[in-house]
């Protein structure tokens, strides 16, 4: 019979801290006793234990500051950001998978396409799945710090939070930015930028074509081209990188936010089109090749231009008017209130 | 026993704060834990015993209460007994105590 007690007093004390664990067993030991009559028959020991309650939840009631990995302080926030990380990392990282699973699958052997399929798919799950768990284990330890950091602060007698801390007031209108917005656009911004590097300095072999003996690698682009939108993606990586870190510290529609977006648009509209202007575009194999399937021939010029490019250089001026025109709008909105 | 709930939690909520002034007036003498859990359910306070034993361990670390083994018996018994910062926080407590119920009956009216 004592050992029933025993047991149920090492597990409550287990879960304390290690210099309170002796000083509590005495305790709680001298008062089952107390409630329990001479001789009592494991019946009465149960009840009374039962009484006490679950260890988990009594030794809950024993420890002065609740622990939790990530308090209720933090808890909102921290889901808040997982809600977006694990799935723009996850998919971001899946289609490098798919993109490093071809080349890896193309260069094993290409004539079994199922074999390059699984290779591929295969590839991005697990690179997706391992990097979405990599961004769930290192956003819980960023939390946890901040978490034990920031008790520690609170004991030391400082506030624990700060006025300037403090969200605007979100007014009725849709001006204000949301904090993932910005950090998105960093990301993004930046993957897209380091693979747009590689696949420019020839790094990447993205470029393949079918043919009678089945997938092999071509060039589509002329590498004399490509080395021109090196500095181009570099210049459209900072205004991105100026664009996120504005929107980030502003949170809303504002003078700064406005400048650096209107100027990356611009900037970066300008840079398309002149490089899209360019007579020696695409590699000589690559344009062979289309003139042989009777590509280049079905498509109509217009000012000695391919028409496609046209439709391109168009959309992108238009694009470009938008969002400058949209953000122009917000910023405007937002100072009338 | 009340039968919804939340009025069950309103009432254990209401309580909670009140127990530390009934553990430190009961304990002007000292008492070991399973006695004090007597007396206060003598006097009609209702307090279950998981509760009240880490309110006593509380209560020491923020030394309003000191505490003594009595190993002259059978078996070992933790006393304990309200200390002088335990009696200065009990009568700042009463103050308070008496504040609020004349604050409360104001309010609300007696007898409505």
């Amino acid at each position: 019979m004592e050992n029933t007690i025993e047991r149920y007093v090492y597990d409550v004390a287990r879960r304390l801290p290690e210099k309170e664990r002796e000083e509590v067993k005495k305790e709680l030991r001298a008062n089952i006793y107390d409630m329990l009559p001479e001789n009592a028959s494991e019946a009465e020991i149960e009840k009374v234990l039962y009484e006490l309650g679950s260890p988990a939840s009594l030794a809950g009631k024993y420890r002065q500051n609740p622990r939790y990995l990530i308090s209720p302080a933090y808890y909102d926030e921290y889901v808040s950001v997982l809600k977006w990380v694990l799935p723009l990392v996850g998919v971001i990282v899946m289609v490098i998978g798919f993109i490093t699973g071809t080349v890896m699958a193309l260069k094993i052997d290409t004539s079994k396409y199922y074999l390059v399929a699984t290779k591929i798919i295969s590839q991005g799950i697990s690179m997706g799945v391992s990097a979405a768990f990599q961004a769930l284990i290192w956003t819980t330890v960023g939390f946890v710090i901040a978490e034990r950091s920031g008790q520690r602060a609170e004991q030391s007698g400082k506030h624990s939070w700060r006025i300037q801390d403090l969200p605007e007031v979100q007014k009725s209108g849709q001006t204000h930015i949301p904090l993932s917005e910005g950090v998105a656009e960093l990301v993004v911004m930046t993957v897209f930028s380091v693979i747009g590097i590689l696949f420019c300095t020839g790094r990447l072999p993205f470029a393949m074509a079918f043919s009678e003996e089945g997938l092999h690698f071509t060039t589509v682009f002329n590498p004399d081209f490509l080395v021109l939108w090196i500095p181009a993606i570099l210049v459209t990586f900072v205004l991105g990188v100026i664009v996120g870190i504005t929107k980030i510290k502003d949170r809303r529609w504002s003078v700064p936010v406005c400048v650096s977006v209107v100027a990356k648009s611009l900037v970066s509209m300008a840079m398309s089109l002149y490089l899209l202007n360019q007579p020696n575009m695409f590699s000589s194999e690559f344009l062979t090749f289309l003139s042989n399937v009777g590509v280049l021939q079905a498509l109509p010029q217009v000012n000695g231009k391919n028409v496609l490019l046209v439709v391109l250089m168009v959309l992108i001026v238009i694009g470009t008017i938008s969002e400058c025109v949209k953000t122009v709008t917000m910023t405007i909105k937002n100072r009338d209130k | 026993m009340p039968e919804f709930e939340p009025m069950q939690n309103m009432l254990t909520e209401l309580r909670r704060g009140s127990l530390t002034l009934a553990v430190l007036g009961s304990l002007r003498e000292p008492r070991y834990g399973y006695a004090l859990l007597q007396t206060l359910t003598e006097q009609g306070i209702d307090i279950e015993a998981n509760t009240l034993y880490p309110l006593l361990r509380r209560l020491e670390s923020q030394e309003l209460l000191t505490s003594d083994w009595d190993t002259s018996e059978n078996r070992p018994r933790k006393y304990y007994v309200v200390s002088q910062k335990g009696k200065e926080a009990l009568v700042q407590l009463m103050k308070e105590w008496e504040h609020m119920q004349r604050s409360i009956s104001a309010i609300c009216g007696k007898g409505e």
